[in-house]
């Protein structure tokens, strides 16, 4: 459609692709900013964006078997307004809280022993070694697993997502799925735990 | 990380349509980049709560009555260009499982929090299968799992409770797990 060599066809083609999409891209832009006028902006340099160079984003779409259009479309909006967010208020660093480690967040799982007292009381000497070798050997036990454990991993400790999110982004069939493949994992680093010679908190 | 995913690995992880050579390769990616992470979790959430077309579905006789007052007074209407109202969009929060959480004391007592404007609450207990095997209704926050339901110590089981805060609406807690002693 983007494509005719007649203006006036890619005109209609763009009328068209705002008739079908534009709720969409408004859809996207609202989810970035808390107030109207700073959504309306953002989807109005949206459509600038997907207009510019004769819609050349929007010609880089190629139906294939993989994605559906909606869906890479909403990647490509997302991306546009983000870094329009970024041009006016520079890059977020994120929360101010420190950003706990994986290893160090699975620790607390697997021998809450190591985890510190709520009150912030600081624990023995002897404790805080303990978590450190734990900390060391789940690290290391942490780069032999696939890359789909890790990153289910990182979903639930380090990204806190319930069960719901994380079977719909990994695909799995029911949240039921998501528990039973984080107990597989949890056990499989206790086992890689005992083999290194690390006991759990239980004498 | 300096280098991100590309538009069409996000698109295609997304829609679960990745190939496993590649998949092996986008998850490896996003399990050690937070900001792609990020990108993939908004992403979800954005294409979840998408606007669609309403469908209305209305009984025989007001079909008729429709049809008859379109034909009546329809062309006058015809003039403006059909647009459809999008979605309400719920900002009721969804009710909390408090307890049962992880190991948990007989007898178990199911507690969550209440939901505003809640007309009534659903429990449901799950095995590690998936499978139900107690249903119960109330209008409280809190409620004993009798102790007909047979509970193997040491055994994952799940619950969630829905809450009904309008007809054939229900807002459903997350997912948790407990086991009895």
């Amino acid at each position: 459609m983007f494509g005719a060599d007649d203006p006036a066809a890619r005109a209609a083609a763009w009328d068209t692709f705002l008739e079908r999409y534009s709720r969409l891209l408004l859809h996207t832009a609202r989810s970035l900013h808390p107030d109207y006028d700073a959504t309306m902006d953002a989807y109005a340099h949206l459509l600038e964006q997907l207009e510019q160079g004769d819609f050349r984003r929007l010609r880089a779409y190629t139906p294939d078997s993989r994605s559906k259009f909606t869906t890479w479309l909403v990647v490509v909006a997302r991306r546009i307004c983000v870094d329009h967010l970024r041009e006016r208020y520079g890059r977020t660093t994120g929360t101010s809280s420190v950003r706990r480690r994986l290893a160090d967040l699975l620790v607390d799982e697997l021998d809450p022993a190591t985890t510190p007292l709520p009150d912030g009381a600081a624990t023995n000497p002897e404790t805080g070694l303990r978590a450190r070798e734990l900390s060391q050997a789940v690290t290391a036990t942490l780069a032999r697993l696939d890359a789909r454990d890790r990153l289910l991993l990182k979903l639930r400790f380090a990204d806190d997502l319930p069960a719901r999110e994380i079977a719909q982004l990994m695909h799995f069939p029911t949240p039921f799925h998501v528990y039973r493949r984080l107990n597989a994992v949890l056990e499989q680093l206790k086992t890689a735990l005992h083999r290194r010679g690390i006991e759990g908190s239980e004498p | 990380m300096t280098d991100h995913l590309n538009v069409a690995d996000v698109a295609a992880h997304l829609d679960g349509v990745l190939p496993p050579t590649e998949l092996a390769r986008v998850d490896q990616h996003l399990a050690e980049c937070d900001e792609c992470r990020a990108e993939l979790i908004a992403l979800a959430q954005l294409l979840r709560t998408q606007p669609r077309r309403r469908r209305w579905v209305i009984p025989a006789s007001l079909a008729a009555a429709a049809v008859v007052a379109l034909v009546i007074i329809g062309p006058r209407l015809s003039q403006e260009p059909p647009s459809y109202r999008e979605p309400a969009v719920s900002t009721t929060p969804a009710p909390i499982a408090v307890a049962p959480r992880g190991p948990s004391a007989i007898p178990i007592r199911l507690i969550w929090t209440r939901v505003p404007h809640a007309e009534r609450y659903r429990l449901t207990v799950f095995d590690s299968t998936g499978l139900a095997i107690w249903e119960s209704q109330t209008t409280d926050t809190a409620i004993a799992l009798p102790g007909t339901v047979r509970l193997r110590p040491r055994v994952a089981y799940f619950w969630q409770v829905e809450a009904q805060t309008a007809w054939n609406r229900w807002i459903r807690s997350d997912l948790v797990e407990f086991t009895r002693p």
